[in-house]
């Protein structure tokens, strides 16, 4: 179920405090702008670049500490903060993860894998209809990237999410590079996963970079969000866009954060790969 | 295979300095072992979370050294693990873990203190301040009586030791080469925020006085007798004239809406 408000914007970015005052100064051109809720719930002078920021843009409040994942329902106190943070921004979108991080009240930065089970869905799914109820809409659940499955998960990922977006309503926010990431960490192809996500569910896409590295001799890939998307993670958006033509995309970069005129020109290469995708030119663009 | 809240659980308690043996046995095998790929997890909450502590704590952190600093956050991750997932708000507890680490400098938990309360005023909510003609136009009843709340960002801070003159002195884009004479004594330290920058200025006793005294709900005349008992030249009309120059008081027309909320919830 796509979000009616979704449209065809030009790719945005992740807006971090590093960049506010820049932002704030120049003219920004970019589709919209994506901030972590988390960063933007005490008020103060982050809040505020924030206010004047979405005078001009349009936002989406992407979370990373609800923990949907969790066993047990998630921190109602925490959840009231990002409901007064959506009501006084009236984002555009709003997106959680398929992830977990807190358990017994203790929050474990990170977004931890799940078991794909129905146990798991089921408690899932309670989680996403409480964050959907207190933020008033129906919010976007992204992908993971992944460094462990567990021996038992017999559900594959994909159909995780849509089983997901049937029983909640919620949409999907495909993250490419988590796609690109994760299946090379685990050996699975790529391109059947985006072709296993169901097509009317997307609702945005998101982009970052990535590392490699070794442990005990097999190669890992990291998704540290910490340098420009790489050339294979190119040609599988343009295999996404084609899927979902009409989802927005979005530049993430989190680590190494760079100048902010070189992550607007991050979102202006992603939106000449669209075109390209779009109008024709997706395997030159993937060559 | 256990069930989620189990999962969970074990993964946790690896996470946060555990053995890993369990969780290991519950990932799907393959060429790289399991306890190596939950590592993967465990040392992002490591670095993560050791980052989020240097940047509320970055004086605290060149003091000791990276190595020391890595090791105590480490620690600390392990004994006070974050309640909520808005790491601005983590670490009010690392001051006091500080004075606890054998050989780290006798100042080190007053600065960590000094880093927390401007962490705070940085972060606190952008609420109308009282200035002079607030007050005027708010017409109290008598002046004496007046009651006032602090500003969420404002705060104040007691040491033995000129915690401020070392943190200056040993802010990251400092020099370094500057040197702080321990037998300068305590400071008693007003923080509060200008804009988007964390202030701070060292008072009299008896300006302390007063403004712990109205901090603390007190009325105007008998935190100004606190302050004439401390120092009998305790100028009133030039410390009120300061704090209403800065925001370290709430506008009237928030403080019964919001002053009681805040208070809460930025005071931990």
């Amino acid at each position: 179920m796509t979000d009616p408000r979704v449209a065809t914007r030009p790719a945005g970015i992740g807006l971090r405090a590093a960049h506010h005052d820049a932002a704030v100064a120049s003219r920004l051109s970019v589709g919209f702008l994506e901030i972590h809720a988390e960063n933007y719930l005490a008020g103060g002078p982050a809040r505020r670049a924030l206010e004047t920021l979405r005078r001009d843009h349009a936002v989406s409040v992407h979370a990373v500490g609800l923990s949907l994942g969790s066993a047990e329902a998630i921190d109602a106190a925490h959840l009231g903060r990002v409901a007064g943070l959506v009501a006084a921004l009236d984002p555009w979108l709003v997106s959680e993860h398929l992830a977990w991080s807190v358990t017994g009240g203790v929050y474990h930065n990170g977004l931890l894998p799940l078991p794909y089970t129905e146990e798991a869905l089921g408690a899932v799914a309670a989680n996403v209809e409480r964050m959907q109820d207190g933020v008033g809409r129906t919010v976007l659940i992204e992908n993971p990237s992944t460094y462990l499955q567990f021996a038992h998960s017999p559900i594959p990922e994909p159909e995780f999410l849509a089983a997901l977006a049937r029983r909640t309503g919620c949409g999907i926010l495909l993250d490419v590079n988590n796609v690109y990431v994760s299946a090379a960490n685990h050996g699975f192809d790529p391109e059947a996963y985006i072709d296993a996500i169901p097509a009317a569910a997307v609702g945005e896409i998101h982009l970052a970079g990535h590392h490699r590295t070794e442990e005990d001799g097999v190669a890992i890939l990291i998704d540290d969000h910490g340098s420009p998307v790489s050339q294979s993670v190119m040609a599988l958006y343009a295999r996404a866009v084609r899927r979902f033509p009409e989802a927005p995309t979005l530049i993430e970069w989190d680590s190494n954060i760079p100048a902010l005129d070189v992550l607007v020109a991050e979102a202006r290469r992603a939106d000449r790969a669209r075109f390209a995708a779009l109008n024709g030119a997706g395997d030159a663009a993937a060559a | 295979m256990p069930r989620l809240h189990e999962i969970q659980r074990e993964f946790a308690r690896y996470l946060l300095g555990g053995d890993g043996a369990r969780i290991a046995g519950w990932v799907r095998r393959d060429r790289l072992a399991g306890e190596r790929r939950a590592q993967i997890y465990r040392n992002h909450l490591r670095i993560t979370l050791t980052e989020a502590l240097g940047a509320t704590f970055p004086v605290a952190a060149r003091l000791v050294g990276p190595d020391y600093f890595a090791a105590a956050a480490r620690r600390f991750v392990a004994a006070h693990p974050p309640r909520q997932p808005v790491l601005a708000e983590y670490g009010a507890e690392f001051p006091a873990f500080l004075e606890t680490l054998p050989d780290a400098p006798e100042y080190l938990g007053d600065v960590a203190r000094l880093e927390w309360a401007v962490n705070r005023a940085c972060h606190a909510p952008d609420l109308p301040a009282l200035d002079a003609a607030g007050l005027e136009s708010a017409r109290p009843a008598a002046l004496e009586d007046l009651r006032l709340l602090p500003h969420p960002a404002a705060r104040l801070l007691v040491s033995p030791y000129p915690v401020h003159r070392i943190r200056e002195a040993n802010r990251p884009e400092a020099g370094g080469s500057e040197t702080v004479d321990l037998g300068e004594g305590g400071v008693a330290l007003l923080i509060w925020r200008r804009g988007a920058q964390a202030m701070f200025r060292a008072l009299t006793a008896a300006e302390h006085r007063f403004t712990a005294a109205m901090f603390a709900g007190a009325p105007l005349a008998r935190a100004a007798s606190l302050a004439l008992a401390a120092d009998p030249a305790f100028d009133l009309a030039s410390t009120l004239a300061f704090l209403l120059s800065e925001p370290v008081f709430l506008a009237p027309d928030t403080q019964a809406a919001e002053g009681d909320a805040n208070d809460r919830q930025h005071r931990p």
